[in-house]
């Protein structure tokens, strides 16, 4: 049973005297971790990028992952030099930091704790392609507190991880190493349905950006204005994921052309006038 | 000279599978590639070909004399012959998948050796026609040999047609059909047509290991024109074509230039005039020099120069390894053929760049990868993540 001596002692021993802190060690350790993960974030990137595509998605998404765990051993170093850690000190410790979190940073830390869960729930991993809200874009980077979204128009977005609480995360690729494009064809009703479906099949299959081990289909849905049809096709490389869809585009209306059918226009509301 | 005996016969595609490259080349290769990644500028030539030529053109055809076939006519035949002995009861049509690059056709000349009718393929330009292609008449006994499937089809929009009525139409026949393709044509062919079903049980060539090699390299050097040979190695003057009492090469040499040029004996033979040397004196070590005076007087030496290790841009230039990987599955195009099969939208013309660099070849109008180039192109192209052919 502590007496209160003790419990004082502890107390104020919480934090070692300032001529016991090895200052120049917490700064090597602390340089040391950010040196090890600029490191990372330097060249696994670079690696991804230029190295074999079927490692691209592995080296991106071992950056947070590393950068995490430096960060934790660089932690579990420091501590200990600058705190006395006993279980009461730890409860000292754990009851300041919740109260001071609890006010100050809730949403910050909200935020941290988000992008430790993404890490082990993985609703998106760096080189996804994921819809958040009416961002779409590549997952470009893992931080502590949010993501880094490159959209197809060359803009970046930060999107925290928080988000991952209230919003619905859509990911075209879930960690694969393709994902599904769709283009879209809008004909009027009188056309020979079976020869255009055919036509857009060989349209896909004919692609340099085709990925043979995946499937193609061409799906259609009749509408009041026409047939709408879906020409679903994988790329073997999902970054040419617009390459492929504008050259299905293209080629699939030629074919549509040759194939004597004729794409819907929609009315605006002055051309109705 | 090697163990093999008796005829060798083509083997199922699935089962083709590289020769093992000694360790020491692997980790020189991948540390070689590694250095690459963070060295190599946009601007450098992608083969060092300074060291080219230094063997006349006129002394490599005395002792690596072409075609770059080797014994694959003979397996072939003795293939084909296997299979019309299983007739009736097996499939009517053996199909032979064979790597790209295959500048000596080998199918059509055997078939044209062997007295086979080879069935001529349509126009490249007829492919794409809208009109329904008109097939010729297979009608007939015999064999009958469509020795490059390649040529039937275009990857365009309109260029299936004619490799589809052809494949409905050979599955219809009631006599023996051999069907020659390339593995990369192959592969998207089994995409696009589904020709892998209705052609089942592909084979293709043994791969050429440092044994097979071996046998077939000595065949070619001897002769009454060649005389007594060695190959010998700059920095010690080891004879590479040496063998132990078992018949297998004492030098890793072999070993290295079957794993480089993934068993293929065209892309091998190639390698092998590259790196063939003649009489300079420069960069040969005191030990070679030794080794050909303790040789006896009459031999002639030929220095085997190290291979060289080939890269292909990156996966930041699409538009050069799209032309690359549209030439490996059509096999030599003209300008305007590949235009054709391109995604191209205000692309840069990249075939002088890929000419000058030594992946490709020109022949009359026509534009085709080189047998050299063949492995640093493939490994280039599956790195980018391209669809490739089985060997």
């Amino acid at each position: 049973m502590a007496t209160a001596q003790d419990v004082q002692d502890g107390g104020v021993q919480l934090v070692h005297s300032f001529q016991d802190i090895r200052f120049w060690e917490i700064g090597l350790i602390v340089a040391g971790t950010w040196a090890a993960i600029w490191l990372v974030r330097s060249t696994f990137p670079y690696l991804a990028e230029r190295g074999p595509s079927r490692l691209r998605l592995y080296l991106l998404a071992a950056v947070p992952i590393a950068r995490l765990l430096l960060m934790v051993l660089a932690i579990v170093w420091i501590v200990p030099i600058v705190f006395n850690i006993t279980l009461q000190n730890f409860l000292v410790i754990a009851g300041a930091a919740s109260v001071a979190i609890g006010f100050a940073f809730k949403d910050y830390v909200s935020s941290l704790i988000a992008g430790v869960v993404a890490l082990v729930e993985r609703p998106y991993r760096p080189g996804d392609w994921v819809k958040i809200g009416s961002d779409y874009g590549e997952v470009r980077n893992v931080g502590l507190r949010a993501i880094l979204l490159q959209t197809p128009d060359d803009n970046a977005v930060t999107v925290p991880h928080s988000t991952i609480w209230t919003d619905r995360i859509t990911n075209a690729n879930d960690g694969a190493e393709t994902l599904q494009c769709v283009a879209d064809f809008y004909l009027l009703p009188r056309h020979d349905g079976a020869l255009v479906r055919a036509l857009l099949k060989d349209v896909a299959l004919t692609s340099p950006f085709l990925n043979y081990g995946k499937s193609v289909r061409v799906v259609l849905h009749e509408e009041p204005w026409g047939t709408h049809y879906k020409l679903r096709a994988y790329p073997f490389d999902m970054r040419d994921q617009f390459a492929f869809v504008s050259d299905l585009t293209v080629r699939g209306k030629l074919a549509i052309a040759d194939a004597g059918a004729m794409e819907a226009v929609a009315l605006t509301p002055s051309s109705t006038i | 000279m090697s163990k093999t005996e008796g005829p060798v016969f083509l083997i199922p595609l699935e089962d083709a599978k590289t020769p093992p490259v000694p360790r020491d080349e692997v980790a020189r290769r991948y540390l070689g590639r590694l250095i690459a990644l963070f060295h190599r500028e946009k601007s450098e030539p992608f083969i060092a070909d300074d060291k080219l030529h230094r063997a006349t053109l006129k002394r490599l055809d005395e002792v690596v004399a072409p075609p770059a076939c080797g014994p694959v006519l003979a397996e072939i035949g003795a293939t084909v012959g296997r299979w019309l002995d299983r007739q009736p009861g097996g499939s009517h049509i053996l199909t032979v998948v064979l790597p790209p690059c295959d500048e000596n056709a080998v199918i059509e000349t055997w078939a044209s050796e062997a007295g086979h009718q080879v069935l001529a393929p349509p126009s490249r330009q007829s492919l794409v026609a809208t009109e329904e292609p008109i097939l010729p008449d297979m009608a007939g006994s015999g064999i009958l040999v469509v020795p490059r499937l390649e040529d039937w089809f275009l990857r365009h929009r309109d260029g299936l047609r004619a490799v589809r009525a052809l494949l409905a139409a050979i599955d219809g026949l009631d006599r023996p059909v051999v069907v020659g393709c390339n593995a990369w044509a192959w592969a998207y062919l089994a995409k696009a047509t589904g020709a892998d079903a209705l052609l089942p049980d592909a084979v293709t060539i043994k791969p050429f290991d440092a044994v097979r090699l071996h046998g077939w390299f000595v065949q070619l050097s001897t002769s009454e024109a060649t005389g007594a040979m060695r190959f010998r190695l700059p920095a010690d003057g080891e004879d590479v074509l040496a063998v132990d009492e078992a018949g297998t090469p004492r030098n890793d040499y072999l070993r290295k230039l079957a794993g480089r040029s993934l068993g293929i004996p065209w892309v091998a033979w190639h390698l092998w005039r590259r790196s063939l040397r003649t009489g300079d004196d420069a960069g040969i070590a005191e030990d070679a020099k030794a080794a050909i005076s303790d040789g006896e007087a009459s031999e002639q030496t030929l220095w085997v120069a190290a291979l060289d290790e080939y890269l292909l841009p990156g996966s930041d230039d699409g538009a050069a390894l799209h032309a690359l990987h549209a030439l490996l599955i059509h096999g030599p195009l003209t300008r305007e053929e590949l235009l054709l099969v391109l995604p191209g939208v205000g692309e840069p013309n990249v075939l002088p760049v890929l000419l000058r660099a030594g992946f490709l070849e020109r022949k009359g109008d026509r534009f085709g990868c080189r047998a050299a180039a063949y492995p640093a192109i493939r490994d280039g192209l599956e790195a980018a993540g391209f669809p490739a052919g089985r060997v």
